[in-house]
């Protein structure tokens, strides 16, 4: 909170009045979302997806969490839900309204979901939808509700029909829909305090909505002006679904009217706003579900000040509700600290099933340096029952793939009293990483899976919350490109560093999207950040960071209007940053085509040696200790290279891309430029959408990103080369892990600078040693 | 190039700083292999210093790196006790064993090769007093020794020579006990007769304190020559042998000893039960042939108690020998060394001994040894003792320090078994990190002792040498480290034989181990078919104990004692000489010799022999003009590759005919020599693995046949040799003296210091 502040008055001393007038806005852009399941194969268990736009609760006051956690999957899986109610709101009473489907493989007879309310059983159900969302309701008495957040725990226990394998505990799932889910009130919303805006409903796409109404000329001084109170918004709401449009109309559906303005943009505003007068109000806006924030201040410092009052009174309380719950499931890393399970907001369980998983977040520092030089120490309290097979074992996943197993040998039962199960710190990333932990738990009666044999409810083990995380001292330093570290934490740009948003062509969708992502990188950052909203071309400062929104059709439309501002703002430098970037992408599209013809040609020989493949009876030892060799080759030089088995060079298409998000060193190298580029406004907007999009978000990695255009499938792309932003920390312990990192990366370097320094101090040795000590008599 | 120093020390320190990186495997794996690549190039000019340097460093730096990870990545977590400790223990044995190979390295770096200097002229030569201190030896095992060190090249007039008898002292002919008194005076009369016959000086003292070093001092008591040369007494010196030592005093004013190698004429337990003499070079070959070269070097070779000339105006100062410990021949030398005397090692053998043959003397040998240099090392603290440099403080501690291996080597020995048969993970690692840090560890560790000691030691053989003394000589430890003051002087049994093959009494715990280990080994076997996640670590462990299991099977071998029925050892001489049959004269090659007999080849056509009837003849060798005679008879006659060979005993041994066996034996040094660099041939790793396996499997098999009591063998009915005559009273060998630990009717022979 106190950072929120801070930050919030440093956002007053942003002088920004610099943009002229641009053109006129387009229309809001088409929210663009994933259906799920619409990349899935065609076997999967998954029912179609069904219409849910229809479907909308009116007055329904949803959870506040994503949508990617509305799925709860395993034998036993939790989720953690919250919605807030007003005074009247919880005094009234209503009703839960769970709208879920499952896999068909769920076993209705024996799975059923708990719900729990503020700690208080609620409610179960059998999990009986595999054919469509299929609502069930639960009325809430006013006595186990409160004014405020309300904390809802949905427990769903899945048993598969026939299969009691370990791999068939991944077929079970019950997915609720978080358009359809939520708190159904006995009244409509109200929205007068601050606190009502948390009960805004998610639009059709299941996106929390804020439009910005702003003037049909649009100048950067009124984004500035409304930047922090957006942002600040975003964190209010505590939400990670939100998509900012932008228009000089207000919105329709669910969703919040943002009106921020100074004195001088006052005239431009709608009357009814602007009879408001200096303050920061709520209301009700014209459609119903909507509500309309205004913040109106005399100049830019009275409107931040006007804000941070607002911050420090009504919307405190909640304000700091909503950063704690975004930390829920999640550590917060700082490096040289003890964590307990229990800080991620595990709670001790015990665990019938087979296959027990529980997930947590770990957020690393965006200047971590993954590397070997030191391990995550995992100290296990848990037990395994008797009986348990020989295979059981324990997984650490991290960021879905396994970096250590550990088996449970005594199948007498086992007591961890603090095991100890190193993790490696390669597998972490800045920003955020998903950890799952893992336990596979086979007994006998597993493999018959006779239905009167099954003991699908005797406990095989329990994980305790006091089980310990313990992160070493970490190699610290910026290195961009890192898109997990933007993603994760807002880097390089939650530093409290000022920094540019320069976007390139001020229409609608691009601004939209623009604001779209501040408002993320917001939440990702946990405070508002010190966006210096610009608009045109040239407007980065090579010296400042900047978030860069550009799109190849403003260098056509430049091209039209006269090249010559284009040239005149780069003449200092004589570089182009956007051309800059054009090159940079162009040498990474060079080696993605290499890496396309390459892939395509072994794809094909591939196929050329499978559709020709003799059978393995057939060939001679010689054959197949030749081609043993040759894979143990390949995989050998796989592991030399770092890269996990799995992981095949993604590449990104010339043409094909919606969206790429990009960083690169300013023109001087004073600065990090990050550069979300796409061929128009539209595949902006569309692209942003599915870049935000929660389920996409916290999973980016790499040093590039690209959304494909046809199958808004996203692709990572490694970063070929990392450019150092900055060393806080240079006591000689991080140095010396900075070195054991970075000479881990270029072993090559390693091998020949110990060679060669030792070789030296070796020949001099050698000098030395025959004139030292008694010396061999020469016959 | 002084001015490179600039350079190579700080960027010997920028080496030290990246080895001492934590990085990843695959960046351990290229170093590894790179610095293996330097090692092996190093390795091609063994005779150039610099080469040798570079191979050691480049071989420092795996080591460096795996005792770093070994320090940081592998040891269990603290909060696992069960773990923890025993995995401690195995890391504290192996950071032992990374002590020791830095400090051999350092000892090793550069072994000298000395150069004989001038004796210069007869009339400037130092006195030189000759001590064979005896305990219990027999006469004529004396008579040989004396007889050599009479007919050393040197001024007769500046050699005095003295028998120093402890078992014939006052004290001991005083004895309560009258068998005691009997059989000392009995010894008494009959040494001193011995002595006079052979014009040495016989002395015993009054009372035997302070056992050799008291014996010793004694001796500079009665004389005074300048240098002072100790022979033990099996040890007979060559006929050069004061002339390859005396010159280094004349050089070297704080010259205060010139150590000599033990060389042996019989072989050691394992030798002789693994049938390896005269094949593979000795066990001792590496200390005295790279170790006291390597430690010369550093000014620290040490006094070895024997083969050694000392200045006697340097053990004046330190008033004598030294006798704190039971060692007191290293003693003596770091307290001289401490006063700033320096020490030189000639690498020629210059004396023939024996060494212990059965392995309970061996045993008895190896526990004083480790017993003394411990006290050394606990009571004298050689690495803070005052007035020595730093090299020699670190030579120092890696001697005293080198008798710590049997904790380490039983640690190594036993570790696999907890994780096969309790699980408990002592050592955290997965097959990756294994192969990364362990494995090409390994490689440079053998690919270094084939590098440094290949010429002297066959792979494998130093790890069976150290595994057989490990079993009793942990106790030894234990015992010095709980009373440092405690252990007194043993005398070492040598010149004793088994007329019959058996096991040794101290069979029993090689057994034992040996069956805990075949049992881990089966187990093991037994998880790694059964449980399907077993793992890598298991196979780990696995391998680990089946090479246990073989070191644990040869060394059955070891103490399942083949029988020796040669009572004097032979050495191939190769001298000319006449002999005369009645009337007959014959030119032969006499092959070899040794105290009992000779063996001779006929030149000239072979004259009728009849060993039933003993036919007789004298034998005539010439030295400078002068004709030696002794008397021999027939007693055995073998023809091989159409050669006729003729076994000779001597008739009668007289002082002559002592003189003669010591003129015949010991005049040449080349036939050492010769003996000693035609075992020295290099094996490769894997000719002397498949080598061991074999042994380990043929060995154990003997041994248990050996314990089953199947041992198949006749009787052989040999001739006493001839006994030894003095003025014409015939010198009966003596009663062994009553040892009650050690009654095995088997055993015959005498008792030696050394």
């Amino acid at each position: 909170m106190a950072k929120l502040i801070t930050t919030v008055m440093a956002l007053s001393l942003l002088a920004s009045v610099s943009a002229q007038a641009q053109s006129l806005l387009d229309d809001a852009p088409i929210a663009v979302g994933a259906q799920p399941g619409e990349s899935e194969s065609i076997l999967s268990t998954r029912p179609a997806a069904s219409p849910v736009a229809d479907q909308r609760q009116p007055g329904l006051v949803p959870f506040e969490q994503s949508s990617a956690s509305f799925k709860l999957s395993g034998e036993d899986d939790n989720g953690r839900f919250t919605f807030f109610l007003s005074q009247p709101q919880a005094a009234a009473g209503g009703k839960l309204a769970l709208s879920y489907r499952n896999a068909v493989s769920v076993l209705p007879d024996s799975s059923v979901v708990d719900i729990t309310v503020n700690g208080k059983p609620a409610g179960s159900f059998p999990i009986a939808a595999p054919n469509g969302f299929k609502r069930n309701d639960i009325a809430l008495d006013p006595q186990m509700l409160v004014a405020g957040r309300n904390q809802v725990d949905i427990r769903a226990r899945q048993h598969h029909r026939v299969d009691c394998s370990l791999e068939a505990t991944y077929e079970l799932w019950t997915e609720f829909s978080p358009v359809q889910t939520g708190f159904v009130a006995s009244g409509a919303p109200s929205f007068k305090t601050p606190d009502d805006l948390l009960t805004v409903s998610r639009n059709a796409q299941g996106r929390t909505d804020i439009r910005l109404v702003v003037p049909q000329t649009l100048n950067a001084e009124i984004l500035n002006d409304a930047a922090p109170m957006l942002q600040t918004l975003a964190l209010f709401l505590g939400r990670d679904d939100i998509a900012v449009t932008i228009s000089d109309k207000p919105g329709t559906g669910p969703g919040i009217d943002l009106y921020a303005f100074s004195d001088r943009n006052r005239r431009l505003m709608p009357e009814a706003t602007r009879s408001l007068g200096y303050g920061f109000f709520v209301g009700k806006a014209a459609e119903p579900g909507r509500a309309s924030v205004t913040l109106h201040g005399a100049t830019h410092a009275d409107m931040e000040s006007r804000l941070l009052a607002a911050i420090r009174g009504p919307m405190k309380a909640s304000l700091d509700g909503s950063l704690k719950a975004a930390n829920h499931g999640r550590i917060t890393v700082q490096p040289s600290t003890t964590y307990r399970l229990a800080d991620a907001g595990y709670e001790s369980r015990v665990f019938a099933g087979r296959l027990s998983r529980t997930g947590f977040d770990m957020v690393m520092p965006s200047d971590f340096y993954p590397g070997d030089y030191a391990t995550i120490g995992l100290k296990l309290h848990a037990a395994t029952s008797p009986g348990l097979n020989y295979t059981a074992q324990f997984l650490v996943r991290v960021n879905d793939r396994v970096v250590t197993s550990y088996p449970f040998r005594k199948s007498e039962g086992e007591q961890f009293d603090g095991k100890l199960i190193e993790l490696p710190l390669r597998a972490f990333r800045p920003g955020i990483n998903k950890v799952e932990l893992i336990a596979e738990l086979p007994i006998e009666a597993d493999a018959a899976c006779a239905p009167d044999a099954r003991k699908d409810d005797q406990p095989r083990f329990v994980l305790l919350d006091k089980t310990e995380i313990t992160v070493p001292a970490l190699a610290r330093v910026g290195r961009l490109p890192d898109i997990a570290a933007l993603t994760g934490n807002g880097y390089p740009f939650a530093e409290g560093k000022p920094f540019d948003v320069v976007i390139e062509r001020p229409d609608g969708q691009s601004v939209g999207a623009a604001l779209t992502v501040l408002s993320r990188l917001a939440v990702a950052a946990g405070s508002p950040l010190s966006a210096d909203m610009q608009m045109g071309k040239g407007k980065a400062s090579p010296s400042r960071n900047a978030l860069l929104i550009t799109t190849d059709n403003a260098f056509a439309d430049l091209g039209a209007s006269g090249k010559t501002a284009f040239s005149e703002n780069f003449d200092e430098t004589g570089l182009d940053p956007f051309r800059t970037a054009a090159i940079a992408d162009d040498t990474s599209e060079t080696i993605a085509s290499a890496t396309d013809s390459t892939d395509n040609s072994s794809e094909l020989l591939d196929a050329f040696h499978k559709s020709t493949a003799v059978p393995s009876s057939e060939r001679s030892a010689t054959t197949l200790v030749g081609e043993w060799a040759a894979r143990a080759a390949s995989r050998f030089g796989t592991w030399l290279n770092y890269q996990d088995n799995d992981n095949s060079l993604a590449s990104h298409g010339a043409t094909d891309d919606l969206v790429t998000l990009s960083q690169q060193p300013s023109t001087t190298g004073e600065a990090t430029w990050t550069v979300l580029r796409a061929p128009s406004p539209s595949d902006l907007a569309a692209g942003v959408q599915r870049l935000v999009d929660p389920s996409v978000w916290n999973g980016l990695d790499g040093g590039s990103v690209a959304v494909e255009t046809a199958s808004l499938d996203v692709r990572a792309l490694p970063a070929a080369t990392r450019f150092i932003t900055g060393v806080d920390d240079r006591s000689p312990g991080n140095l010396r892990r900075l070195a054991a990192a970075w000479f881990s990366d270029n072993f090559q370097f390693y091998v020949l600078l110990i060679v060669a320094a030792m070789g030296l101090f070796a020949l001099w040795l050698g000098w030395l040693i025959p004139r030292k000590g008694a010396q061999s008599d020469n016959d | 190039m002084k001015c490179i120093k600039f350079l190579a020390v700080p960027a010997g320190a920028l080496g030290l700083l990246l080895i001492l990186l934590p990085m990843s495997l695959q960046a351990q794996l290229m170093l590894s292999c790179a610095v293996l690549g330097v090692m092996f190039i190093g390795m091609t000019r063994p005779e150039s210093a610099t080469f040798r340097v570079v191979t050691l460093v480049f071989a420092g730096i795996i080591a460096l790196r795996y005792g770093f990870w070994r320090t940081t990545e592998t040891l269990p977590d603290i909060s696992e006790p069960l773990n923890f400790i025993p995995g401690f223990l195995l890391y504290l044995a192996e950071m032992y064993c990374l002590a020791m190979l830095a400090i051999s390295f350092f000892m090793v770096i550069e072994p000298v090769k000395r150069k004989t200097p001038d004796m210069g002229e007869a009339s400037s030569l130092p006195t030189v007093d000759v001590f064979i201190p005896s305990y219990n030896e027999d006469a004529e095992l004396l008579a040989i020794t004396l007889a050599a060190a009479k007919s050393m090249a040197y001024p007769k007039d500046k050699l005095n020579i003295f028998l120093l008898d402890d078992g014939g002292t006052d004290a001991k002919r005083n004895h309560k006990d009258p068998r005691v008194s009997v059989a000392a005076i009995r010894r008494h009369e009959q040494l001193k007769a011995l002595c006079n016959a052979m014009g040495v000086t016989y002395h015993a003292r009054q009372r035997n304190d302070h056992a050799k070093a008291g014996n010793l001092n004694e001796g500079l008591k009665i004389s005074t020559g300048e240098l002072v040369v100790v022979f033990d007494a099996d040890h007979a010196p060559v006929r050069d042998f004061l002339r390859e030592t005396v010159g280094f005093f004349a050089k070297d004013e704080k010259l205060f000893l010139v150590q000599t190698p033990h060389y042996f004429l019989n072989p050691d337990p394992l030798e002789k039960n693994l049938k390896t003499f005269a094949r593979m070079p000795s066990e001792n070959e590496m200390f005295y042939s790279i170790l006291q070269r390597g430690l010369d070097k550093w000014n620290a070779s040490f006094f070895c108690g024997s083969a050694a000339v000392l200045r006697r105006s340097a053990l004046e100062t330190t008033d004598g020998f030294s006798g704190q410990s039971i060692t007191e021949d290293c003693e003596t030398a770091l307290s001289l060394h401490c006063q700033g005397w320096h020490s030189v090692y000639v690498d020629k053998p210059l004396i023939a001994g024996l060494q212990p043959e059965t392995f309970v003397s061996f045993i008895g040998q190896r526990a004083r040894w480790c017993q003394g240099m411990l006290q050394i090392l606990i009571l004298k603290r050689p690495f803070l003792a005052k007035g020595l440099t730093i090299p020699q403080r670190i030579c120092y501690a890696g001697i005293n320090m080198f008798w710590l291996f049997p904790i380490s080597r039983l640690a190594f020995m036993f570790s696999p078994l907890l994780y096969i048969f309790f699980s408990l993970e002592i050592y955290r690692a997965n097959i990756l990190e294994f192969a990364s840090y362990a494995v090409t560890y390994l490689i440079s560790s053998f690919a270094m002792q084939s590098y440094l000691y290949g010429r002297v030691r066959w792979p494998w053989i130093s790890e069976l040498y150290e595994y057989v003394q490990a079993v009793f000589l942990f106790g030894s430890i234990i015992s010095v480290v709980r009373n440092p003051r405690k252990p007194t002087f043993n005398v070492t049994a040598k010149g004793q034989t088994l007329d019959k093959s058996m096991l040794s009494p101290l069979a029993a715990p090689y057994f034992a181990i040996f069956f805990l280990l075949l049992a881990a080994a089966l187990y093991s076997g037994y998880r790694l078919l059964t449980e399907p996640v077993a793992g890598e670590l298991l196979m780990i462990v696995a391998m680990w104990n089946l090479i246990n299991l073989g070191l644990a099977g040869a060394a059955l071998g070891a103490i399942a004692e083949r029988r020796e029925l040669r009572r004097n050892q032979r050495l191939p001489v190769k001298r000319h000489a006449l002999m005369h049959i009645g009337e007959e004269h014959h030119t032969v090659i006499i092959q070899d010799a040794s105290s009992g007999g000779i063996s001779v080849e006929f030149v000239d056509g072979t004259p009728k022999l009849d060993a039933s009837a003993a036919t007789k003849a004298k034998v005539e060798l010439r030295r400078g003009g002068q004709a030696i005679l002794f008397d021999v008879v027939c007693r055995s006659r073998r023809v091989t590759n159409g050669t006729t060979v003729a076994g000779f005993a001597y008739s009668e041994r007289t002082p002559k005919t002592v003189m003669a066996i010591a003129e015949l034996m010991y005049s040449d040094q080349s036939v050492l020599q010769d003996r000693l660099v035609r075992r020295q041939i290099r094996r490769n790793f894997f000719w002397g693995t498949s080598r061991f396996a074999l042994w380990s499997i043929t060995e154990s098999l003997r041994a248990i046949q050996y314990s089953a009591g199947l041992v198949r063998e006749t009787m052989v009915k040999s001739f006493e040799d001839a006994p030894l005559v003095l003025n014409d009273n015939k010198v009966m060998p003596l009663p062994p003296a009553p040892r009650p630990e050690e009654t095995a009717p088997v055993l015959q022979g005498g008792q030696l210091y050394g």
